[in-house]
Formats: structure tokens, sequence, C-alpha cells
């Protein structure tokens, strides 16, 4: 029965990931689940300067979710 | 010489007179330039023990083989000197025209001795050198002292100056350029108040010349090219450095209440979004195509250009979320000629005190009123706070006693930069071993840690505060070139060596590059040595207690503290990668090692050598 459910992650973007996706802030429906990379799907980003955390804990683009995440994907900015 | 000029100007302020060095080509490859011929100037020429606001002390302007040439980011110049603030080795960057013009006009830096009894400013014009009467400048912010100085002299030439911070002696007064472009935390401008120097102005209207200038402009052209094609380019040019204001959120590192947490509830109300509803301008430093400038309105209705820096420790540090508000903080900043970041400690530090009861004076959490007047006392050190405060929070921390130095927040007596580090071991490190004290210059470790896990403390993160170093703290402070196209963008490292070539003629490695930036960094330790003779010790380097003894309360990482035991680990793990002993003090291989072997004998007048 679970496998038919539909799952959510909440999603957070930063600086530039937010420009390019046109959001900030989301839930998101991820059907079975998915890799972090599809959700950047056609977008243009630099992977080696992407920043992904997963429950607040280091994670990357292969990284799966399952659903009930807070997943926060941001760019290495400097701030100096 | 191709790239460098070859040449430095000295000016004896005492006797008002000027000469020209041609110094050695074995300098430029030994130590590259900026910051590297600084230290070497410093620790030839000044003797140690000199007071730092005396005549002896000596100020170093220096640009290196890429300043002012068209290659991306080179308008910077590093100011240096022996700190009035932390009593060890200062200094700073800044992008300004002067830089460019100084090049232009024949040299690669300026050394500054002696001090003159009357305010003066200098006037450069290739080899024409000039002391002119600085008395109707003396008083004036640093706008209007570059505004005059440009109705007298012309739009076209490059200006450093100082404002009524630096004439006062308010020992972290900086210099500035270009209304909001500001170097030499340490106070430098400190230094150049003592020699009563008020500014610099200068014109060069010659070529520099180069190895290979065809070569440097194609490839100046493409690294330009290079740089606009980075997919956060566009974004970068809307927010510039405001966009870590909701990354440091995010990641709980935001300080807010004198670091004593990392989220601060205004967060969005201060950050790049906030700042775009109020921007109104845009510039930046010569040769640049990122252009960061973001110059808003006021709450008084004047233009200020924001940084996250100057924003974080002048909005959440001292719980302050208005962000008008806090740019006429920052552009009060500005025009007197004091640094943000540690005046917005100054600040937040006395807020906590008054909280405490250390202080007579009512000073709340976010009171813009109060704030806006206790930045005014520092500045014209006109009451007992000012004067207290106008000497750096370490000091202030001595006077107040009760354990306040747990919470002046500050490494070697510098103010920490803006990055609160209850959960960043790394960064505690990058902070506890820069080598001007507290700044995020040398080696912004942070973003790297977010990425790798906070929670370690391993020998991979001391490698990476060291490598970082290397390239931030070395390589990009001799260029003199700025780091933010590679830190930002992910403009490729590669790119640098390259110009290098076409620019010297010289073929320089990273390996070489490296050892460079460790022979810079060994030097400055020993500076420091020197200067503090018996009172050196490897607690130099280890950041304030509040971030070992209060967690966090707050946000995600609530409970978090630094290991005091770890962190001493990782600092043994440094010192051994760096060839230094148990004290932190370099070892005789380390020096021989980076051809410092001539600097042995003077250290052991001091120090046992290991």
């Amino acid at each position: 029965m679970r496998s038919t459910e539909t799952r959510k992650v909440c999603v957070k973007l930063l600086g530039y990931i937010a420009e390019m996706l046109g959001f900030r802030n989301r839930e998101l429906n991820i059907g079975k689940g998915l890799r972090v990379r599809e959700l950047l799907k056609g977008v243009n980003v630099d992977e080696k300067r992407i920043i992904v955390l997963i429950n607040g804990k280091p994670a990357n683009m292969d990284s799966i979710l399952r659903g009930g995440e807070y997943v926060v994907i941001m760019p290495v900015v400097g701030g100096g | 010489m191709k790239g460098w000029t070859g040449r430095f100007l000295r000016v004896n302020l005492s006797e008002q007179s000027t000469s020209v060095q041609e110094y050695e080509p074995s300098l430029a490859r030994a130590f590259l330039g900026g910051r590297g011929f600084a230290i070497k100037i410093l620790w030839d020429e000044l003797r140690a023990g000199t007071a730092p606001l005396s005549p002896e002390n000596i100020l170093v302007f220096m640009a290196g083989p890429l300043t002012g040439l068209p290659v991306p980011s080179s308008g910077k110049l590093v100011v240096a000197a022996k700190s009035p603030l932390t009593s060890g080795y200062g200094d700073g960057n800044l992008g300004s025209r002067a830089a460019v013009m100084l090049r232009r006009a024949g040299y690669d830096g300026i050394i500054i001795k002696g001090a003159s009894d009357k305010p003066v400013y200098l006037y450069i014009e290739n080899e024409k050198v000039e002391f002119l009467n600085a008395d109707d400048l003396w008083g004036m912010s640093t706008f209007d002292t570059e505004k005059k100085l440009s109705e007298t002299h012309g739009k076209d030439v490059g200006i450093l100056c100082i404002g009524p911070a630096g004439e006062n002696l308010v020992l972290y007064a900086n210099v500035h350029s270009q209304e909001g472009r500001a170097g030499g935390r340490p106070g430098m401008g400190a230094v150049m108040g003592s020699k009563k120097l008020k500014a610099i102005v200068i014109r060069g209207t010659r070529e520099i010349e180069t190895a290979n200038p065809e070569e440097l402009k194609r490839l100046g052209e493409e690294g330009y090219e290079e740089i606009k094609k980075k997919p956060n380019y566009d974004f970068w040019r809307r927010q510039g450095t405001m966009a870590t204001v909701e990354w440091s959120q995010e990641n709980s590192v935001l300080p807010t209440f004198n670091f004593r947490e990392g989220e601060f509830e205004n967060a969005d109300k201060i950050g790049g979004y906030a700042m775009e509803k109020i921007k109104v301008l845009q510039r930046g430093c010569p040769y640049c195509n990122m252009i960061c400038g973001n110059v808003v309105e006021d709450a008084e209705g004047k233009r200020v250009e924001l940084d996250y820096e100057n924003v974080a420790m002048l909005g959440s540090d001292i719980g302050l979320g208005d962000l008008k508000k806090i740019s006429v903080l920052n552009r009060l900043a500005d025009e007197y000629g004091i640094d943000t970041i540690s005046v917005g400690n100054a600040i937040g530090f006395a807020m906590e005190a008054s909280e405490k009861k250390l202080l007579k004076e009512k000073i709340e959490w976010g009171d813009f009123d109060a704030a806006k007047t206790l930045l005014e006392d520092i500045v014209f050190k006109r009451n007992d706070i000012g004067r207290l405060l106008a000497n750096g929070v370490k000091y202030a921390a001595e006077k107040l006693g009760n354990n306040s130095k747990d919470w002046a927040m500050q490494v070697k007596g510098l103010e920490i930069s803006a990055y609160d580090c209850h959960f960043a071991p790394a960064m505690a490190l990058s902070f506890g071993t820069s080598p001007i004290g507290a700044h995020h210059k040398d080696a912004w470790v942070i973003a790297w840690e977010v990425q790798v896990g906070r929670e370690s403390y391993t020998r991979e993160k001391v490698a990476k505060v060291i490598e970082l170093q290397r390239i931030r703290g070395g390589v990009f402070e001799c260029l003199t070139a700025c780091r933010l196209p590679w830190i930002e963008l992910g403009f490729e490292l590669d790119w640098y060596p390259k110009f290098l070539k076409a620019a010297t003629g010289m073929e320089f490695t990273f390996d070489e590059l490296y050892r460079i930036a460790d022979r810079i960094y060994t030097l400055i330790r020993a500076f420091w040595i020197r200067e503090f003779r018996g009172r050196w010790g490897r607690e130099m380097d280890i950041p304030p207690a509040r971030w070992f003894k209060e967690p966090l309360t707050k946000g995600r990482y609530k409970g978090k503290t630094l290991d005091l035991e770890k962190y001493n680990q990782m600092l043994s793990w440094y010192y051994e990668m760096r060839g230094w002993d148990e004290r932190g003090v370099p070892t005789k291989k380390a020096l021989k090692d980076l051809g410092l072997e001539n600097i042995i004998t003077e250290l052991e007048k001091i120090i046992t050598l290991k």
C-alpha cells in the first residue's frame, strides 16, 4: 500500500539556485523517492560548488530522498 | 624586471624627504608582492618593540605583480604596519584606483617612516612627490576628504585617506577609498593618523611594463568572459556578499547577540533580498567585472555601500533587525574611517556588559540610537565608555574584569569577523591561526566545513585551513588580486600562473607559490614572536572561552559548543604541518626549508628554537 502514496520533502534553496528553480522554500512531491540531482534537472549549476544538507547532515547530489526529509541546497558562497 | 616595476617610493614624513629604491629581483621571486613585500620590509626594518603609534612605526602600502593590469579584479593593494590594536603584524587589502595609479606612477609600493608635526597629505605624480598642507582636511570625513581632494587634483587620481577615527587614534581605525572601500582592520588608519598623514593622492600616467602585453590582454579578456559564464554570476551581481546573511542563518553561523547565538529572528529583514529592495546603485573596484558594491539609501536618506560582514556585525550581532538603520551605522563607520567589524563587536560587547551591569550606561540590545551614539563616543573618544571601547574589546575586558574576557570576541586582540563558531571547529581554527588576529580573509573554511560535516576535529580539516591560508592569505594577498572571482564564482586558480607568466615572463608552479605563502606565514609568525618576546604562547591561537563554555541556546544546533581538548589537538596538528613546535614557534628546520635561515640568529636572541 505504501508504495502508492505520494511522498513529500521540504526543499530550501539558497542563492542563485533559488533563482534558477524559481522558489526558495517549497514542499515537493517526490513520488516513490528520487535523487537530489533530479531536483536540479535542467538547471545550470556547478556541481562541485553545491552543498547539500539533508536533515542538517552533509549529503550530495546522489543522495536519495525517501520522503519526510528537509533538504537544503546551497552554493558555496563566500561573503568575503 | 617585467610585471613588477622594481621600485619602491620611500617617504620620510619627519624630514619631508623622499627617495626611490630599486629593489633586487630576488625579493620579487621570494616574496612575490603585496603582503609578502610588507612583512619582509617590516621584519627587516622595524626595530622590535617599537610603539605602534610612534614615528618609528613603518606604514607600508604594497601592490603586486598583477595590480593594475587588465586581468580580473586586480585593482587592489595591501596596507600594513605594526598594529596598535594587537601589537603584532597588521595588514589589510582594499580595492582602489590608488592601487592602479601607484603602479602607473612607477612604484610597487610606498614605505612611510617618521611623522609630520602638522597634518599633511602626499601628492604623487610619477616622479614628483609633494608634501601638502592638510589643515583644512583634518577632521573631515573620508567621503568629504575625497570629494575635496578630487576637486583640487581632478577626478582621475587615486586617493587613500583616513577619517576622524584615524586622526583620533582609535585602535581599529582603517584606511579608506572611494566611499566605503576599506582596509587595514588592525588600526592601519590609526598608524596613518599618528603620522599626521591625512591622505595619499596618486596620479600615474605611465604604462606598466609587462613581459607579454598581447598575451596578457588576450588572457585577461578570456578571463573576464569566463567569469561572466559562471552560473551564479548574475545573482552575484544582484546581491554580492549580502546573500551570505541567508546562508549563515541557514547554517546557524550568523553572529547574534555578541556571538552568543548563530541564528537571528530578523535575519530575513537584513539579508540580500531586503537589500535589493533599497538598492539604488552598484559599483566596483577597478578592473573588476563582478562589481559587488551594493549601494543603498539608509534611514537618514544617505547613500552607503553594504556588505555581509558589516551588516552582520552592526545588525544581528547587536540585535538590530532594521536594514536601513544598520545602513546608517555602516555609513557612519565608513565616513569616520573605523572598521565595521571591530566597532560592531565593540558595541555588542558594550550591550552585553550593560546587561550584566558591568557598565553604568544602559545600552540595550538592538537599540539603534544608543548604538549610533556609542559609535560616535568611540570615534571621538568623548567620554569614558568611548575611550574604553576605542582600544578594542580585549582591552575593554581587561579593564572591566569579571570574566568579561570570556565574551570579548577576539583573537590576538583583533575582533572576530562575522561567523559564529560554536559548531564549526575548522573555522574556529582559521580565526585562531589567522596571522593578523581573528579575521576571515585568510582561511574562509566554513563552506567547506558545512559540506564535509561539522562535528569532527580531523587532520583533514587542519590541512584544509592551511591550504586556504596558502591560496587566500598567501597567493591572492601577494598578487595583489581579489580572491572573490575564485571563491565566489569558481574562476579556476589555474588562470593565475598564466597571468603571472604573461605579466612577468616567469613560470610559477603552485608548489612554488605555496612555498612563498608558507615563507610569508612563517615570517609573520616570527614577527609576532619577536614583538611579544616572553609573552608568546599557544594561548595566542585560541578563540575566546564563550565558544567552548557557553552552548548555543537556540536553533537547530542548540546545545553545541567547541571542545577545547579537541581544538588543542587540531592546533597541535596545525603546528606540526607548518613545521612549528608545540608553542607555535617555527623550528630551525622549517626556517631553513623556507629559506629563512637568516632570521634564526635574531629569533634566538628572544627564544630558544627547536
